[in-house]
């Protein structure tokens, strides 16, 4: 049931006249009623790996409650390494078993072996990578003593499934989620428009930039051995800004649907792209990831290998990088484009900059010149990154990235990429998140106009937009991971 | 909570609930070519000498009813698979009281493939016209079968009479097209790719043998009405034939000969290697442009008066 189906919008306001109407009683009944919602919406998804979600989530708070509970260090270290060594098995077995075993038979050929290996077909549950990294972080953060494990057995079922956040994140710390499900959540006026505005965004950036973008990307990706460099270069900005529509329009419907149940959960994406460094660029592209990483992997490696100095936060950025690649998925692809954002933060681990965020869009109307071109480069550079998140092979990739880098470059792009109106709609994307990038979302506009009217004429437009620019049957991109 | 649930009414629910049934409402009045089809049928299916039943967009762009010497109409729509061709026929035999011949098109794919498996989104157009049963709920509403922009342009092709097809059911000649012109096509990519959306991994399907079943069902309707069944596999290009999987082709053109060697009232004929035809002829690898309809309609013509005579 994706959120811009016909049947999430029966789905939606049922569960909503539910929970505010016959559970509202006590945080008890609305808890019991998110889970149960969630479960019809995973099952509806795929009902295969349910079972696999609930041993998760029942596996993780009783270890957590195990290691809470033990004085014993040596005994409670190897209770967390237990339900480490469960959840990563779980991810290992569903994403990457087949490559590692592919990849051993490889090298093992490379010695003068003789193997073969036929891949085995193994299903992804769905959703499987969010909400075993979340009971990661929580396992992590029981261990360390930040967080104390909840006895609260709905909130916590309720945490792990939630269904806005189930199937693409965002990736939620148990810490910001349940405090705000163990009280009784009352309807808030204010919280709810907003969240159907987040709704609305999120549906047009999703249904009017990404999905009418996705077959142009495709037929340039498909038919990369005959295309020019100036449409190759086309396909690969076309990528991004199909990925970043497509991604933050589903977190920001995420965000909106929570809202109206009174529950704020991450917002994923702030303004990305008006960055003028990496460093800023990944802490607002994709931040609940970004932020676990930096948490439970850079922060502790670099704290380990502090007395390299730089040297350690070298080596701590890769290491980070190389995981956020490999979560994404099994391929040589997702390594090299995990690389190579380490080697863009090398200049400024070198400077000591890598800290300091550059508030260069802040409080301007427009950006000064050299800032305009510092975003302009980091995008075309994320352009070029993400090819290798978007290509099934390595060779594919250098073989897109030197037809970019040809003489047909200098040629104009294949007519199919003019769409005039895919252009205005991204043109129109880019600037309100311009003009609202100090705000949550894009359609953050309580209060800007005077008259009602005008908000209702802005929503209306939107509406007829989605309504008639919407392509069926577009996945969300984020889905497969 | 009243304030926003009333907002939500006013502003959301209401409006969008009205224009959604305004739209319905208007897809349901306005002409196209499946209501004209129906309508031709329900005024003058006892005139009808040649019917061509089916087929799809091979007979729907194949075959111009305009060539015959006998009152001919052709009933095909785009992707219409066995099925369909059935129930339409079923409708309609009853008062086909002068029909002598059915002209039915068997693909590549033909065999093995149904509506409701791959163009679902078109059901409704057979519901909403020739009120065939529905698959699905959504399937009586053309508003959740197609986008919004496909239903808002069905409207206004429906509001200028626009519809795809002449007085006779066929296509082409109700296209602006000059008929000396030949498309500037990749034509061996386009072989590949018409090909690949044709292939099909599982050959002994159920949709297979459903489809027999409703291929025998016309067969068996034909014969209690004594009419003469051709089944056809129209012309295509090279570039679309030497993409296609020997086993699937060969069992569809087994079957399509026994089926006619089974029964006294049916014919096949297989034109799918006709060398007779040209690139020219060709609007796209797998479908003749309207210089080979023509040419391919003469042929079979004279074929049916010869065998009829």
């Amino acid at each position: 049931m994706l959120f811009n189906s016909i049947e999430f919008a029966i789905f939606l306001p049922i569960v909503f006249l539910l929970y505010w109407f016959v559970f509202s009683k006590n945080g008890k009944l609305q808890n019991l009623l998110l889970i149960l919602a969630s479960v019809f919406f995973y099952c509806f998804a795929d009902a295969k790996f349910f079972l696999l979600l609930v041993a998760s989530a029942v596996f993780n708070y009783g270890f957590a409650w195990l290691i809470h509970k033990r004085e014993d260090g040596s005994v409670k270290r190897l209770l967390f390494y237990a339900g480490m060594a469960f959840n990563i098995g779980l991810l290992l077995y569903f994403k990457y078993f087949n490559w590692f075993i592919d990849g051993f038979v490889r090298l093992f050929n490379v010695f003068g072996g003789d193997m073969s290996f036929t891949p085995f077909h193994i299903l992804l549950p769905l959703g499987i990578s969010f909400f075993t990294f979340q009971l990661i972080g929580y396992l992590i953060d029981v261990y360390n003593e930040e967080v104390e494990p909840t006895s609260n057995i709905l909130a916590f079922a309720a945490y792990v499934t939630y269904f806005p956040k189930m199937l693409s994140g965002p990736i939620e710390r148990i810490q910001h989620f349940i405090p705000q499900i163990e009280r009784k959540r009352d309807f808030d006026y204010a919280f709810a428009v907003d969240g159907m505005r987040q709704i609305l965004w999120g549906l047009f950036k999703k249904v009017v930039v990404a999905n009418n973008l996705a077959p142009i990307v495709d037929r340039i990706f498909n038919e990369y051995q005959t295309m020019s460099g100036s449409t190759l270069l086309v396909g690969a900005i076309f990528y991004l800004i199909q990925l970043y529509a497509d991604f933050s329009g589903y977190s920001d419907m995420a965000c909106g649907v929570s809202k109206l149940f009174n529950i704020r959960i991450v917002n994923n994406f702030h303004f990305p792209f008006f960055s003028t460094n990496i460093s800023d660029f990944w802490k607002n592209w994709h931040i609940s990831l970004t932020t676990w990483m930096m948490d439970y992997v850079f922060t502790p490696l670099s704290f380990i290998l502090r007395d390299y100095k730089k040297l350690g936060l070298i080596i701590s950025i890769f290491a980070t990088f190389l995981l956020i690649g490999i979560w994404h998925g099994a391929n040589m692809t997702f390594i090299i484009f995990g690389l190579l954002q380490g080697i863009y933060f090398i200049p400024l681990i070198v400077k000591n900059k890598m800290n300091k965020s550059s508030d260069v869009v802040q409080g301007r109307f427009l950006p000064s010149f050299s800032d305009a071109v510092k975003m302009l480069w980091l995008f075309l550079l994320m352009s070029l990154t993400m090819v290798f998140g978007r290509v099934e092979s390595l060779e594919v990739g250098f073989t897109y990235i030197s037809g970019i880098a040809s003489m047909g470059l200098f040629t104009k792009p294949a007519y199919f990429v003019y769409r005039e109106y895919i252009i205005l709609f991204t043109m129109i994307m880019f600037i309100v998140e311009w003009f609202q990038r100090n705000k949550e979302h894009g359609l953050d506009i309580h209060g800007v106009f005077k008259y009602q009217i005008i908000n209702i004429g802005i929503y209306y437009i939107l509406l007829f937009f989605i309504l008639y620019f919407n392509s069926k049957d577009v996945q969300f991109i984020y889905l497969q991971f | 909570m009243k304030k926003f649930l009333i907002k939500s009414i006013l502003i959301i629910v209401i409006p969008i609930s009205f224009g959604a049934l305004f739209i319905e409402l208007a897809l349901r009045r306005v002409d196209n070519e499946y209501s004209y089809k129906n309508q031709w049928l329900t005024d003058n299916a006892s005139k009808l000498k040649i019917f061509i039943a089916g087929g799809g967009s091979y007979s729907y762009y194949g075959i111009n009813p305009e060539i015959f010497n006998r009152r001919t109409f052709n009933g095909a729509h785009v992707s219409q698979t066995l099925d369909y061709d059935y129930l339409i026929l079923d409708k309609f035999i009853d008062k086909m009281d002068s029909l002598e011949t059915v002209i039915l098109t068997i693909g590549y794919s033909s065999m093995f493939k149904q509506l409701k498996d791959v163009e679902s989104f078109r059901i409704s157009n057979y519901v909403d016209n020739y009120d065939l049963p529905a698959e699905t709920f959504t399937d009586n509403f053309g508003l959740f079968s197609f986008t919004f922009s496909q239903n808002i342009e069905k409207i206004r092709r429906g509001l200028t009479s626009d519809i795809s097809c002449d007085t006779n059911g066929f296509y082409w000649s109700k296209k602006n097209v000059d008929k000396n012109s030949h498309r500037n096509i990749d034509w061996i990519k386009n072989g590949l790719t018409r090909a690949s959306y044709h292939h099909v991994d599982e050959l002994n399907s159920q949709t297979y043998k459903e489809n027999s079943m409703y291929l025998n069902k016309i067969i068996d309707l034909c014969s209690i009405h004594g009419v003469f069944v051709v089944i056809l596999t129209s012309p295509t290009w090279s570039t679309y034939r030497d993409n296609l999987r020997s086993e699937q082709l060969n069992k569809m053109v087994v079957f399509c000969d026994s089926v006619a060697s089974n029964n006294n009232n049916v014919m096949y004929l297989n034109m799918i290697n006709d060398n007779r035809f040209t690139n020219d002829d060709f609007f796209d690898s797998d479908h003749l442009n309207i210089i080979g309809a023509n040419k391919f309609t003469k042929i079979l013509s004279d074929t049916i008066n010869r065998i009829q005579k």
